[in-house]
């Protein structure tokens, strides 16, 4: 009885221990970002930082390119992990340890290779369209595994087959039997990368591109209160991005198996 | 008339055979099975005919027409798969329009053969359900169904029933047999299961090893047997070896007289052989009789609609089914004796 009441007790020591190691930072830095001087709080700082028009156009940027970044890679894995699933299973290691490789060679090296490889054109090199180009291969590990582990928990050759066997060429497969029924894997691969390109710091500043991380990096390097609340406001993006892919990902349709 | 024919149709991969070449016809509207156990090229066979394969040797014609080069989707043959092949996503409803859909057809038309089919599976009440609200043998109607829509020239059923509990299995084997013969669709069955094979087709190819071991109708097949290999895969047979004797006399292993056997007419003197006896065939009787063979009941098993004897004659074991309660006249451990009914008892040159 007494062990079970102390082993209760820590227990829930511990869990207000790891609430306070989480929170703590986060409400002092909301405190902060309130602070307005001397013992004057207000929202100044959020209105700074919402009014600024460089963050609506950093954002905007980083946003756009999120989306470029997310066809692309979407266009270019979905095929990919569906014939390896589908025809080469074989291949599945070898798709796997590439699509890891970003986590292995810097960002700094990527960024060499990347100017080195791409010398024009101009179009392409000069604008921060250029960064999708390494922001694809950032978010590669991502976007593989979440699409690989959705496929797999598919019955692909039958579905296929069945598909086939109706009139359906691999278009219809793909379009109306194989993307319905992982859109949670998409979606999870889709904001994944968002977060990703989002705070991608070293290709931008890198390359001199403006982009929303090196905004947050500008404004935490010369303004106090302000850089406090941008960090609340980008911290609220992806919490609202976190809470959409929960909010989708329940209720999807139940894969295979009799009831 | 032919209508479906696979010509001289074989596969390799590599240098093993996985079908020597073979030909087979269906007649229009007609039911045949292939049969086998797991390895015989059934499956082969049947993927070969729906386009995911393609033969090393012959060509896969329809209705005249040479379809060997035309992709799955292009062969208008409905298939039903072992299991679970609906798309998740769809409704059964929306499984089943899926070709439709593809074909363009309108929504009123599709509407009209959507409401023929579901009263044919008799699912009307499930329409909206998705594939995880439904049961196994629900999901393998619907399956039928979505194969149907097409209007198939042929309709390919790849195991569908061995996903399922034996009851079902029952009660869809004849619900396949009805619908294909109220559609009139010709249809290619594959299935390892005997008992299937004999229930629902007009015609049973048995396989082995890549060949086939005979092609006939499923009382041929039961009853006369071509070889060895369909004798013991399709049904129960007692089997024994035995050397042929003058006119029809032959001499079992194991037994101490001779016996006659009229299919034995036909071999030389001194043949190897195999004796089949099926298990309702013997006739048994508790008190000696003329021609009958003296022997043991060692074993009972109740089995429902028969009681099955294990009974030892000589030293070989034989089973013996009987009806009702018939059994209880002969308990375990006392004597019996077994009559062989001269034209139910099958003979074969037994093989190497």
């Amino acid at each position: 009885m007494r062990a079970s009441l102390l082993s209760r007790t820590g227990r829930g020591a511990w869990i207000v221990l790891l609430a306070l190691y989480f929170f703590v930072p986060l409400v002092a830095l909301g405190i902060y970002s309130l602070w307005a001087g001397g013992t004057r709080y207000d929202l100044s700082a959020y209105a700074q930082i919402l009014q600024d028009p460089k963050f609506h156009e950093t954002f905007r940027l980083s946003a756009v390119l999120a989306a470029e970044t997310i066809l692309i890679s979407l266009a270019l894995v979905i095929p990919a992990a569906f014939w390896v699933n589908l025809r080469a299973p074989g291949l599945r290691n070898v798709l796997g340890l590439l699509s890891v490789l970003s986590f292995v060679v810097p960002p700094i090296v990527l960024v060499g290779g990347l100017t080195s490889l791409f010398r024009g054109p101009e179009w392409f090199v000069g604008t921060p369209q250029f960064l999708v180009a390494g922001y694809v291969v950032l978010s590669l590990p991502y976007t593989y595994r979440t699409l690989d582990t959705g496929l797999r928990a598919l019955d692909l050759q039958t579905l296929s087959e069945a598909a086939q066997s109706l009139g359906a060429g691999w278009n219809t497969l793909l379009w109306r039997v194989i993307l319905p029924n992982i859109s949670s894997a998409v979606l999870g691969a889709a904001l994944l990368t968002f977060a990703i390109v989002l705070g991608e710091f070293t290709f931008a500043n890198v390359l001199l591109f403006n982009t929303f991380a090196v905004y947050i990096n500008y404004i935490g390097q010369t303004q106090g209160t302000p850089a406090a609340a941008l960090s609340l406001i980008s911290l609220g993006i992806t919490w609202l991005a976190m809470l959409g892919l929960l909010r989708f990902g329940r209720g999807r349709v139940a894969l295979g198996g009799a009831r | 008339m032919r209508y479906l024919t696979a010509e001289n149709v074989s596969k390799s991969y590599g240098s093993t055979v996985a079908l020597s070449p073979i030909n087979l016809s269906l007649s229009q509207g007609e039911l045949v099975t292939l049969l086998g156990p797991s390895g015989c090229g059934k499956t082969t066979l049947l993927r070969i005919v729906a386009g995911f394969n393609a033969p090393t040797t012959g060509r896969v014609l329809l209705g005249g027409r040479d379809v060997t080069p035309l992709p799955a989707a292009k062969r208008q043959m409905g298939m039903v798969f072992q299991a679970y092949s609906l798309f998740p996503n769809l409704s059964a409803e929306d499984n089943v329009r899926f070709g439709l859909k593809v074909r363009g057809l309108s929504g009123a038309e599709s509407e009209k053969r959507l409401k023929t089919l579901f009263a044919l599976i008799g699912l009307e009440e499930a329409r909206k359900r998705y594939p995880h609200q439904l049961s196994g043998g629900q999901q393998q109607r619907v399956a039928l169904a979505r194969a149907l829509a097409i209007e198939p020239q042929v309709l390919l059923l790849d195991e569908p029933l061995s996903a399922l509990d034996a009851q079902v299995r029952l009660n869809l084997r004849d619900e396949i047999r009805r619908v294909q013969q109220e559609t009139g669709t010709t249809t290619l069955f594959v299935t390892h299961d005997q008992e299937e094979a004999l229930a629902i087709s007009d015609r049973v190819v048995v396989m082995e090893k890549g060949k086939v071991a005979q092609l006939g109708t499923p009382e041929e097949i039961y009853r006369r047997p071509a070889t060895p290999f369909v004798a013991e895969f399709v049904g129960t047979a007692n089997g024994l070896d035995a050397v042929a004797q003058e006119g029809g006399v032959i001499a079992v292993a194991g037994w101490s007289a001779p016996v006659q056997v009229e299919a034995a007419r036909t071999f030389a003197v001194g043949e190897r052989l195999r004796l089949y006896l099926r298990p309702e065939e013997l006739r048994l009787r508790s008190s000696p009789a003329d021609g009958h063979l003296s022997g043991t009941v060692t074993d009972k098993r109740f089995l429902g609609s028969v009681t099955r004897l294990s009974v030892r004659v000589g030293e070989t074991q034989l089973v013996a089914d009987l009806q009702g309660n018939e059994a209880a006249a002969y308990p375990v451990g006392e004597a019996v004796w077994v009559g062989l009914s001269p034209l139910a008892a099958h003979v074969l040159r037994a093989t190497a």
